[in-house]
């Protein structure tokens, strides 16, 4: 083992040497900081630092759990979490695949750039949109009212509002996210749609047999990413959109906490619930990992 | 905001953050100062005048060569005119006169808070630091080592910060406020002294004093064009209100007559919860300050609210969006003719004559806080108590710290007050039997000279709240629509309840703040819903008993404890 290590060390010095900056950055800015995370078991301090705060063990955490409205939070961190993977993931794939097969190159581009305008607008900027657009008054219930409907306030809705957060991600995202399955589709090889074309092959089939499994690699990696992020809903977005009559379904774990620490600016509580959520997160991405090491033979590592 | 932490300060946030940016007119832009501006000392025409001039009577003694740093953030509309305040026309006859070099390092307002935490945790600190919300509470930031104890230097070396802390009947200071003193006589406040006193006896900023508080700076505004053409009179009752929601009903479907705060009962400042004697967004506790009393929500008279709010939003009076609107849109509704009636800032309505894009007349007042018949005296008040506002304090690594007090002390002094609230003799005010009266040059806004108190309201000294109004007149027997609107939310209203300002003990905060924030996140929905009518108002019962077990009656108690022994420290 050593032994190849060395031999391989020898070979291919060259390509450590130049991996020597970013290791030593990653070290420096994301493994060092990381005993600040002692926070969580301390009731910290700033002017006593991190060595000299009170030690509490796990008092943060079970402040956390013992609230009336823990279970609530996590429970639609869950749900908004669930749903919006089951959403954003394969819409951007569908999309990507349709373009593909656009013959029109000027008709493609101009899809691709409207559908990916969104994202670069800020959350904020994109919120105030939403609440208007969304507002009694707004467009989407004057297009309701034209069609005789009932006009209703979208964002009071409790009901409705996990699926006003979830496709206004789509619409943000859905272009910019679609980029990196068009850059995946670019490399297959041309010559297998002409075999399948000489197979007799419909553009379906085509699409079914060589475009989609080109691209599962892909999308197997972007999948168990987006699983490791699970827990972590969108929760700026959120604090923007929601208000009291919403806590029902859209107050999240993100929002929670920071409701609950703004006033009382509670490091330790934020950081306890955030590693919380950190540590149920990388376990689901090392078991989304796994599970697909075994059955597609697809990983990260 | 600015507190910080883990912070025996319940300081109600809230309200000290109402105070800052109302007054400070700051907070919102504040990201247009960014970085760190370093500054120099003042240059030019001070530089020589300390020497040769005579030492006037606001000369601090040993001042000679004696350099203050002061962190303070640069508001915004000072920005605009300075780089740094020791440019400022105040600050440098300030130096002139006293003989102090104050060094300026401003700080934005977002980074306020990091960098104090990095010069806590490196023990380095400037002299003089501008609101420092110390981790674990003023009497911590003393007793571990960071900011002095101002008790020592209280007699000798600033006497009037001293009178004007124990002031509690009105009459601050020995002079006599311009023409502005007969806009309204404000009601005695409790002095200063009990916020800026620790648990422990240490006297431990220096605050801004506002000697004539208790005037509301929000409310409810109306447009008065649609009254007169409905040929009604500005609404002083809730029957009277009624009649005037259904006239702005009738002006289409496209109008909303009138739109509550987000959370459904408190506007601003609980306009219509106060005519039922309630404020619902906090604690209130009784004049002598001795009481905390129970929580709005679970006082029988918010079940009366909620009823008549239910039934104005089902017939259509409240805007079926009200806790989806944020201001901006608020702005826009009222100015495209959509809206009728909302609350506001007591800046706006002056703004808002110029902004106006709807297509008929556009004319608008502020609207008396509505009663339930014209007899009765309201006891709520949008207005704030005498706290600590836009505060300093001294910090240990001052090599000079009575010279930083004395310095401070100087806002205090007659001198000091006409310069920065009434500018320069001659040009913007003039003394006609030593009472300062503002020239047309300020009412006519042509004059370059910025107030300092308008510019930069942050100073340390007296503040005068008519002061500020008349300068936004016309002339002195002609107030501003906005100056006007403060004095309509004052009618028939007294600050007999206060907000429930209580210090607490480090754990009792944390306590505190979670089973607070525990109950609201059961009620405030609960509250929307009632008024809605998504809920029955047969459950109130229900609610009001969830709501106390979830954290209301043990943050009451908690409130109750902390403030009897705030009382016991006198």
């Amino acid at each position: 083992m050593l032994r190849r290590l060395k031999l391989d060390l020898q070979r291919n010095y060259q390509a450590y040497l130049m991996a020597i900056p970013s290791i030593v950055l990653i070290f420096i800015f994301c493994y060092i900081p990381m005993y600040g995370i002692l926070i969580v078991f301390q009731d910290y301090k700033p002017q006593a630092g991190i060595l000299g705060s009170e030690w509490v063990g796990l008092a943060n955490f079970a402040k956390f759990f013992q609230s009336p409205h823990a279970l609530k939070v996590v429970r639609n961190t869950l749900f908004i979490s669930v749903y919006s993977l089951l959403v954003n993931f394969p819409f951007p794939i569908i999309l990507a695949l349709l373009l593909n097969e656009v013959r029109s190159q000027a008709f493609k581009r101009t899809v691709q750039t409207i559908s990916y305008m969104p994202y670069f607008i800020s959350t904020v900027v994109i919120c105030g949109m939403l609440k208007s657009f969304m507002a009694y008054d707004g467009v989407i219930n004057e297009i309701i009212k034209i069609f005789g409907g009932e006009p209703q306030s979208f964002l009071s809705n409790a009901a409705l509002f996990p699926s006003v957060i979830v496709f206004s991600d789509l619409w943000q995202s859905i272009g910019w996210n679609s980029i990196i399955y068009m850059a995946a589709l670019t490399s297959i090889d041309p010559d297998l749609y002409e075999a399948a074309r000489m197979d007799g092959c419909g553009r379906l089939r085509q699409m079914w047999h060589i475009t989609i499994p080109g691209i599962v690699p892909t999308m197997t990696i972007l999948l168990i990413l987006s699983v490791g992020g699970l827990l972590a809903a969108n929760s700026d977005k959120i604090l923007l959109l929601y208000s009291p009559l919403t806590y029902e379904t859209g107050d999240v774990i993100g929002t929670f906490i920071y409701r609950q620490g703004l006033q009382g600016g509670d490091y330790s509580y934020s950081e306890a619930v955030g590693l919380f959520q950190t540590v149920i997160n990388f376990l689901l991405l090392v078991f989304a990992n796994w599970f697909s090491n075994k059955t597609t033979e697809t990983s990260l590592w | 905001m600015k507190n910080s932490s883990l912070i025996r300060f319940l300081s109600i946030a809230l309200c000290t953050a109402m105070v800052t940016s109302v007054f400070t007119s700051c907070g919102s832009d504040a990201d247009e100062n960014s970085s760190e501006v370093s500054s120099q000392s003042s240059t030019g025409a001070s530089e020589t005048s300390s020497s040769n001039q005579e030492k006037g009577s606001l000369y601090i003694e040993g001042s000679e060569g004696v350099t203050l740093t002061y962190w303070i953030p640069i508001d915004s509309t000072a920005a605009q005119n300075f780089s740094t305040l020791a440019e400022h026309p105040y600050f440098q006859w300030l130096q002139e006169q006293t003989g102090v070099t104050i060094e300026f390092i401003h700080p934005s307002y977002e980074q306020m808070e990091q960098q104090l935490n990095l010069m806590i945790a490196s023990k380095e600190f400037y002299d003089l630091l501008y609101e420092p919300w110390y981790p674990g509470g003023p009497q911590a930031g003393i007793d571990e080592g960071c900011f002095v104890d101002l008790n020592p230097y209280l007699d000798e070396y600033m006497p009037d910060y001293k009178a004007a802390l124990n002031c509690s009947d009105g009459s601050f200071g020995d002079w006599e406020w311009g023409p502005e003193k007969e806009l309204y006589q404000p009601q005695p406040q409790r002095a200063f002294l009990e916020g800026c006193t620790t648990f422990d006896g240490s006297l431990w900023c220096v605050s801004q004093i506002w000697t004539d508080a208790y005037l509301p700076e929000a409310g409810p505004v109306i447009r008065k064009d649609w009254l007169d053409e409905a040929g009604l009179e500005v609404p002083e009752t809730l029957d009277e209100l009624e009649v005037v929601l259904e006239a702005f009903k009738q002006r289409g479907e496209d109008v909303i007559p009138m739109n509550l705060g987000n959370y459904g009962c408190n506007g601003l400042d609980g306009s219509i919860a106060s005519a039922f004697g309630l404020y619902p967004s906090y604690f209130t506790m009784s004049k002598d300050r001795t009481t905390v009393y129970p929580h709005a929500y679970t006082q029988d008279a918010f079940k009366d609210y909620l009823t008549l709010m239910n039934d104005w939003y089902q017939k259509g009076y409240i805007d079926p969006d009200f806790m989806n609107r944020d201001s901006t849109s608020l702005d826009a509704m009222f100015l495209d003719d959509r809206l009728g009636i909302y609350f506001n800032q007591w800046t706006t309505p002056d703004i808002w004559e110029q902004n106006y894009t709807g297509e008929q007349e556009f004319e608008v007042v502020a609207m008396p806080l509505p009663r339930t018949d014209t007899n009765q005296q309201l006891t709520w008040l949008n207005s704030y108590d005498s706290q600590p506002t836009s505060y300093t304090c001294i910090t240990t690594s001052c090599e000079h710290p009575e010279i930083a007090a004395a310095w401070l002390n100087v806002g205090f002094k007659k001198e000091a007050i006409l310069r920065h609230t009434y500018g320069i003799e001659g040009e913007t005010y003039e003394l006609r039997d030593g009472i300062p009266y503002y020239t047309d040059a300020v009412f006519n806004g042509d004059q370059d000279y910025l107030f300092t108190c308008e510019l930069f309201p942050n100073s340390t000294g007296y503040c005068s709240y008519r002061s500020s109004l008349m300068r936004t007149a016309d002339s002195d027997t002609k107030l501003s629509a906005r100056a006007e609107a403060c004095l309509t939310w004052a009618q028939n209203a007294s600050a007999d309840t206060n907000w429930g300002y209580t210090v607490f003990e480090d754990d009792l905060w944390g306590e505190f703040d979670s089973a607070y924030n525990d109950a609201l996140t059961y009620a405030d929905p609960m509250v929307l819903k009632f008024i809605i009518g998504e809920e029955s108002l047969d459950k109130f019962d229900e609610f009001r008993e969830t709501a106390k077990s979830m954290g209301l009656d043990r943050a009451q108690e908690l409130a109750q404890e902390a403030r009897d022994k705030m009382a016991g420290k006198e």
